[in-house]
């Protein structure tokens, strides 16, 4: 094929990319059009049931908002674009290329590392945009502007909680599976740290890049330490080790920060008893609304989504208009919020604080402990 | 308008890099994977000089060249004992070895959490704090690299490149040291390499070990492929296509639900169907 047609074709895909944009995402200056929302949010990749839960909760709200008449009378719209966290500038990408189409609220991205890319980038959009990330469990995101929040709480506290329930239940040598990536070394050093000063003793820790999937060799280091329990802030790969250790016999207690339903699939019934910290569940009246619409339960940061859109609506109302610097203003000044995550404490940097619950696997199940 | 000029300074670091790349590759028949740990090491450089000693971008530019340089006279100096695969296999360990030193070097890099509030550049006084205006420089440092490139490969040098991508042993038999050549070349696409490293990290203002792993280089080699080895300009446009072809896809309208997924099946036929039907690349002139 000559080259100089591909190259046209090339050229023509961006053209008619770029035309697209104008089309059909234009912002409606009118002030009558819907309110859009962009859900930058992970939809391919490991962080993948993140963002489709928060996608789901995101939609459930905008739906439940729209048939009460939407906002100041404007319908919210939501525009989705995969935030594609294996690399910053691709979250960047996807960012810039919602702000170009006008969009000024914004819900992402869904994990730490690219919330850590783009909260510099998004920083600089004060005033035009808000950015609200649904499970992003670092406090250096939403303290790096006043444009950016966060819904989900700062997970090191969690783990602190974490550490002190495995001390009082009994563990003092404890092996820890983590990873050298921004969240999973976060929980690790929160962990040790914590442990550390109740006396207790880190026994081994290793740390591995998550896309590596034989945890064979680190699983028989881990089981030889005879730890009194293992803690598993290696989150990618929480079913694999613990498979690995059920087949080496380790029958001790296993611990960790936060538990998905694909990672227990994974994990083919080896993570039976573990103990896990995450936040209240969704309430019951969300949980019923969720399976009335959509036929299955909500999964993990289906209520923070949910809650991060109320908010935005609130706050529209209670400015009494969609200007971002006045509805701005107003979200920074919130000091709680109620919503289907439960009740929530707002604090002066754009955070949210809640109390950390403990859960257990059960039967295949997550129980929630009372404690 | 932003979104545009965003990519256009992405599409000005990549051909930066494929041009580095292309040199090595390219125009000496080397198969090295390890353009993203110079990369790394250029942006690395410029975002701890910047954020803990305050110095100037393009001083930083300088330092980060010098540090790749001798990075890669190392590395060059043991790889050129291998030919082949075995070349492309020791170049592959050392971007693993590169990497894990920005993931684990946590008092110079801070591992996986990077290093946030990088400035950008400032030129007597005058901070280019405009993305358009960082377009423009890119634009320009891309342009110059361009020029430097065609001169090397046109000179006498760049035929002895080509003489040894084509017959190593036949230009050993005439005298010539291939084993320097070889060496220089590759500190040379390192140094090139490094410079868009600066500039990626002074354009994003955060670096994170991420940004520069072996599915990096990987990509950097997918991009001289596509656009054509031994082509400068085909280094560029396979910049251009395999910058702005994920972008494109995000604007066809497959059903939100499965959107993203389907954006990359796409991506993946396309470049399949550009290989099947234009294996030399765009505007390539060789094979490998």
């Amino acid at each position: 094929m000559n080259k100089k047609i591909i190259i046209l074709i090339a050229t023509l895909v961006v053209i008619i990319g770029g035309f697209t944009i104008f089309a059909n995402n234009k912002n409606d200056e009118s002030g009558k059009g819907p309110i859009k929302i962009g859900a930058l949010l992970c939809l391919t990749g490991p962080c993948a049931e993140w963002g489709e839960n928060s996608l789901s909760g995101i939609k459930l709200a905008v739906e439940e908002i729209n048939e009460k008449g939407g906002v100041l009378g404007r319908p919210f719209e939501i525009v989705v674009q995969d935030s594609t966290e294996a690399t910053p500038a691709s979250t960047i990408s996807a960012y810039r290329n919602l702000v170009s189409s006008g969009i000024e609220y914004i819900i992402g991205p869904s994990w730490t590392a690219a919330g850590l890319a783009l909260a510099p980038v998004a920083s600089d959009d004060v005033g035009k945009v808000i950015i609200t990330s649904p499970s992003l469990g670092v406090a250096e995101f939403n303290e790096a502007s006043d444009n950016i929040f966060n819904l989900w709480p700062h997970d090191d506290l969690a783990t602190r909680a974490l550490a002190k329930y495995a001390f009082d239940n009994g563990a003092r040598n404890v092996a820890i599976f983590g990873s050298k990536e921004a969240w999973y070394q976060a929980q690790s050093d929160a962990f040790e740290d914590e442990f550390k000063k109740l006396g207790g003793t880190i026994i081994i820790r290793e740390d591995q890049p998550s896309e590596q999937k034989d945890q064979r060799t680190i699983a028989l280091k881990i089981n030889a330490a005879k730890p009194d329990a293992v803690v598993f802030t290696n989150y990618d790969n929480i079913g694999l080790m613990s498979k690995e250790l059920k087949n080496l016999g380790y029958k001790n207690a296993q611990y960790t920060i936060n538990l998905d339903e694909s990672r227990l699939t994974q994990a083919q019934g080896s993570l039976e008893g573990a103990v896990y910290v995450t936040y209240a569940p969704a309430t019951s009246d969300f949980q019923d609304a969720f399976e009335k619409r959509y036929g299955k339960k909500p999964g993990i940061t289906t209520d923070n989504a949910y809650d991060v859109v109320y908010l935005y609506a609130k706050a529209i109302e209670d400015s009494g208009t969609s200007d971002v610097e006045e509805v701005n203003k107003t979200l920074s000044a919130y000091k709680d919020f109620s919503g289907a995550s439960g009740n929530v404490t707002i604090d002066d940097k754009g955070g949210v604080e809640k109390p950390a619950v403990f859960w257990k696997v059960e039967s295949g199940k997550f129980v929630r402990l009372e404690k | 308008m932003e979104y545009f000029i965003h990519l256009g300074v992405l599409v000005s670091i990549y051909a930066i890099l494929a041009m580095s790349l292309n040199l090595v590759v390219g125009y000496t028949g080397l198969l090295s994977i390890t353009q993203a740990a110079f990369y790394g090491i250029g942006a690395y450089a410029t975002a701890i000089l910047i954020t803990s000693y305050g110095m100037n971008f393009f001083l930083s530019i300088l330092i980060g060249m010098a540090i790749a340089a001798l990075a890669a006279f190392i590395i060059g100096y043991v790889l050129s004992k291998f030919d082949g695969d075995y070349f492309a296999l020791g170049s592959f360990g050392f971007n693993i070895i590169i990497f894990s030193i920005f993931l684990n070097w946590q008092g110079l890099t801070r591992g996986p959490l990077g290093i946030p509030g990088i400035d950008r550049p400032s030129i007597f006084g005058f901070t280019i704090s405009d993305n358009i205006s960082f377009l423009i420089l890119s634009v320009l440092f891309a342009g110059a690299i361009y020029f430097i490139s065609q001169f090397i490969v046109n000179s006498s040098f760049g035929r002895v490149l080509k003489a040894i991508r084509e017959d190593e042993k036949a230009i050993q038999i005439f005298g010539y040291k291939t084993h320097h050549y070889k060496l220089i070349i590759f500190i040379a696409g390192a140094m090139i390499a490094s410079i868009a490293g600066s500039f990626f990290a002074s354009y994003i203002t955060f670096v994170d070990p991420s940004s520069f792993n072996l599915n990096e280089s990987i990509f950097i080699l997918s991009i001289i492929i596509l656009g054509g080895l031994a082509n400068n300009k085909g280094a560029i446009w396979g910049a251009v296509f395999l910058i702005l072809l994920p972008e494109a896809l995000r604007f066809v309208g497959f059903p939100t639900d499965v959107a993203a997924q389907m954006r990359q099946v796409v991506y993946g036929l396309i470049l399949i169907f550009l290989m099947l039907y234009r294996p030399q690349g765009l505007m390539g002139e060789f094979k490998l």
